[in-house]
């Protein structure tokens, strides 16, 4: 079974963990000895039995049982035993009808609510804390569980025989001031643990700290000024301003756009070329920047307000300005409040063609979600010659994944994310699984029947075909749902890359959770990394030159796709197993739930990068934070929510 | 102290009245669901919070345990509600089967409201006893 499938076993029973203690103690208030009886011998089994998912994901890696393992599990397991021992004969007389049942046993019904509270108190752990977990949450956690066993006791009808009062201080007494005792100061302890422990802004990744030396500010590292030689100066202006947009398929939608349309204006341009773009803010409200998904431009071209400029406010302007030294298949977008603004419209493809181009027919075709429905731009119909070399870039400006099916052809996958695959096979029938912001190119020689694009296992909406009119209205589809995915675990030659890998300089590990955790500033249920949200999250320090390893692990239900600017990323393993075919630079990696990936780097590309999730409400609730060079500073407030 | 109680879990239960009307208008609003179910998702957790803390206060107050029973039982039934969403939305929001499951949430929400209701009530009988209304109002008067 996968992590995510164990992880969601550990979840189910542990709930019913603290769902059987609770109906065993109720019962127990109601004098029913009999079921309560039952229903605690189902609560022991089910206490004892979560250990199978706990062992089964600590091979998994300690950091998805460390909650479980330190305080969770055996908490559960002393409170369930004492229940047992404590209530356990007072149930079994009465239940066999040896002795009746006259009042209710205070002691015997405290004890199962407070294995009751230990299993919810073991539950809230991983659903709301997860890792790491500290010695301050869990000091409040048992101070919780005690508490709540002390109010228990408050709420329940003191026992009618009263002990006698002769030695000062009744048992019950007693154990409500120790109870206090250890409520108070484990929670005061943690408390106090809480509030001293500083907040590491940086975390070096074994790599030196940070030394005081010559600073360089992100606005002096700007792009190159003139072509390559060759090259030519290409000025682009991209007027940012709301419109209401009418779709391929007809429908119309009130957008945000760069020049009135949706996807705006294609910016292709060939290696070499010197890239001017002017943007022009004309009425969106709040600010709009471009970024440069995917291509590694020079920090001061990233577009990330409050970072490396200021979000460019209704009637301001500014101009990016680099050279297209590197082909592919890119896109921009705005990075101010991106879940609205791109989700709205603000975005366009970008394409560096190489100096000499063979494809004939090269289309960029975005899937993007409009008012729920996701749609092709770029789409319809194309005539293509039979025989005609054929390059698709597909591309998903969405925030959750989708799924492209070919049909009619055989082809080869060529490049992810821009960069170019060693020699990729021809396959045929198998979903290509984009997840998001991610590109795909596809090339394939045209053959002489239609060529379809399915999106999600639907209807085709994109057609190719050999001749105009060819088709006798509409033309069915193969079911592309039963076909495999294409993994590029094995796709493509190994060929040698420039990256010692096993000798990283710094290693970053990012646990992708759902927790509670405060971001901006406000406390929610945070998408985090190791526990924290944006901005909380130390930054990432690292010095130009280093080979540097990310291990992404994901704890949490949904899937991350991580994108960390100014890079791309070789991926080096993804649950354990090595990559073994040709080498995948991505600059998004499709962290599923349960994943494990491990991916490195040469930072090469001074600055400070942001480094987040692409799944663009997630960066709302928290999952983002920043790589920082050694010496690289910014003149701009990084606090508010530059995503 | 047994006051305090009362007038918290009346708060409760006209929050989780709030909460159908917010449920409603998100409903009917045109933006993706994620914002437009916002106001409904930030008021669910506080009425967890909320339920919590009425739970804590009764037990505090000395309430009678049936009462205080029906409080905790409170935070569980709003925990199923954030349970139902995630399974349904882990099933997929568009097919039959998580609609389906999806209805759930708001024969669960109806059980909470008059569960809230019938806490808050029995409440004020304890609170306010009939005859110590009669001397406030003659205090009053």
């Amino acid at each position: 079974m996968t992590t995510v499938v164990w992880i969601i076993v550990d979840y189910a029973v542990t709930l019913l963990g603290a769902v059987a203690w609770f109906a065993a103690a109720v019962t127990m208030v109601v004098r029913r000895p009999r079921i309560a009886l039952v229903l605690m011998a189902v609560a022991l089994l089910v206490t004892v039995a979560r250990a199978v998912p706990v062992v089964v994901l600590a091979g998994r890696g300690w950091w998805f049982v460390q909650e479980k393992v330190v305080l969770g599990l055996p908490m559960a397991a002393v409170a369930a035993l004492a229940a047992a021992l404590v209530a356990g004969p007072r149930l079994r007389a009465p239940a066999t009808g040896a002795r009746s049942w006259e009042a209710t046993d205070t002691a015997g019904v405290v004890a199962q609510f407070t294995a009751a509270y230990a299993a919810v108190a073991a539950f809230v752990l991983t659903l709301l804390i997860g890792y790491p977990l500290t010695l301050d949450t869990a000091l409040i956690t048992v101070a919780a569980v005690v508490a709540a066993a002390l109010l228990t006791t408050r709420v329940l009808p003191s026992p009618k025989v009263t002990e006698p009062a002769a030695t000062g201080m009744s048992r019950r007494g007693f154990l409500g001031v120790a109870g206090g005792v250890v409520v108070v100061g484990a929670a005061g302890t943690g408390g106090v643990l809480a509030a001293t422990r500083p907040a590491a802004m940086t975390t070096d990744g074994g790599g030196p700290a940070a030394m005081t030396g010559s600073a360089v500010a992100v606005t002096d590292l700007r792009g190159a000024t003139t072509p390559a030689p060759g090259g030519v100066r290409r000025p682009y202006v991209l007027t940012a301003r709301k419109a209401v947009v009418r779709l391929d398929s007809g429908r119309e939608f009130d957008a945000l756009t760069f020049d009135g349309s949706v996807p705006g204006p294609p910016i292709t341009v060939t290696q070499g070329d010197l890239l001017e773009v002017t943007l022009i803010n004309h009425d969106i409200d709040g600010g709009v920047t471009l970024h440069w998904h995917g291509y590694d431009v020079r920090c001061g071209e990233d577009g990330v307000p409050g970072v490396t400029q200021e979000a460019v406010a209704p009637g301001g302007r500014f101009v990016y300005r680099f050279r297209a030294d590197q082909t592919g298949t890119y896109w921009y977008h705005t990075h101010y409040e991106s879940y609205t603004g791109v989700q709205r419209g603000l975005y366009g493809h970008f394409v560096v063609k190489p100096r000499e181009d063979i494809e004939q027919v090269d289309l960029t075709l975005s899937v993007h979600t409009f008012d729920g429905v996701p749609e092709i731009s770029g789409g319809a119909e194309h005539v293509v010659p039979a025989g005609a070399p054929v390059r698709l870039r597909l591309l998903n400006t969405d925030s959750d994944p989708h799924r492209f099916a070919l049909v009619g052809m055989s082809f080869r996958v060529v490049a992810v994310d821009g960069r170019d695959l060693v020699r990729p096979g021809v396959i045929s029938e198998r979903g290509l699984r984009l997840a998001a912001a991610r590109r795909y190119d596809v090339v394939f020689e045209m053959p002489g029947g239609p060529v379809a694009l399915v999106l999600d296992d639907s209807a085709a909406t994109v057609w190719l075909r050999p001749k105009a009119n060819a088709h006798g209205g509409s033309v069915s589809t193969p079911d592309t749902a039963g076909w495999p995915e294409l993994d590029l675990l094995t796709y493509g030659a190994p060929a040698r890359v420039a990256l010692p890998t096993d000798a990283a300089d710094r290693h970053f590990t990012m646990v992708l959770d759902r927790e509670l955790a405060m971001v901006d500033g406000t406390p929610m249920y945070a998408h985090t990394v190791n526990g924290k949200g944006y901005p909380s999250i130390p930054d990432q320090l690292v010095t130009e030159g280093d080979v540097v390893r990310f291990t992404l692990v994901n704890r949490s239900l949904a899937s991350h796709p991580w994108h960390l600017h100014g890079h791309a990323v070789l991926v080096l393993s993804k649950n354990g197993q090595r990559y073994s075919g040709s080498p995948v630079w991505v600059d998004i990696v499709d962290v599923g739930p349960g994943d494990v990936w491990e991916v490195a780097f040469r930072a090469s590309n001074p600055g400070i990068w942001m480094n987040h999730c692409h799944n663009l409400p997630h960066v709302m609730q928290g999952m983002m934070l920043m790589l920082r060079y050694e010496g690289v500073t910014s003149p701009f407030k990084a606090m508010e929510m530059s995503g | 102290m047994k006051k305090i109680f009362t007038v918290l879990a009346w708060v409760q239960f006209l929050a989780v009245i709030v909460q159908f009307f917010l449920a409603a208008t998100g409903a009917v609003k045109t933006s993706p669901t994620e914002q437009a179910f916002s106001a409904h998702r930030m008021l669910g957790y506080s009425i967890l919070l909320v339920a919590v803390v009425v739970t804590l206060a009764g037990a505090v107050a000395k309430m009678p345990g049936r009462i205080v029973g029906m409080a905790g039982l409170v935070i569980g039934l709003v925990l199923v509600q954030v349970l139902i969403r995630e399974v349904a939305k882990a099933i997929g929001d568009d097919s039959t089967a998580g609609a389906l499951v999806f209805g759930l949430h708001a024969i669960n929400g109806l059980f909470l409201m008059g569960l809230t209701e019938q806490i808050a009530q029995r409440a004020r009988k304890i609170a306010w006893p009939p005859v110590a209304e009669a001397r406030l109002g003659q205090t009053a008067s």
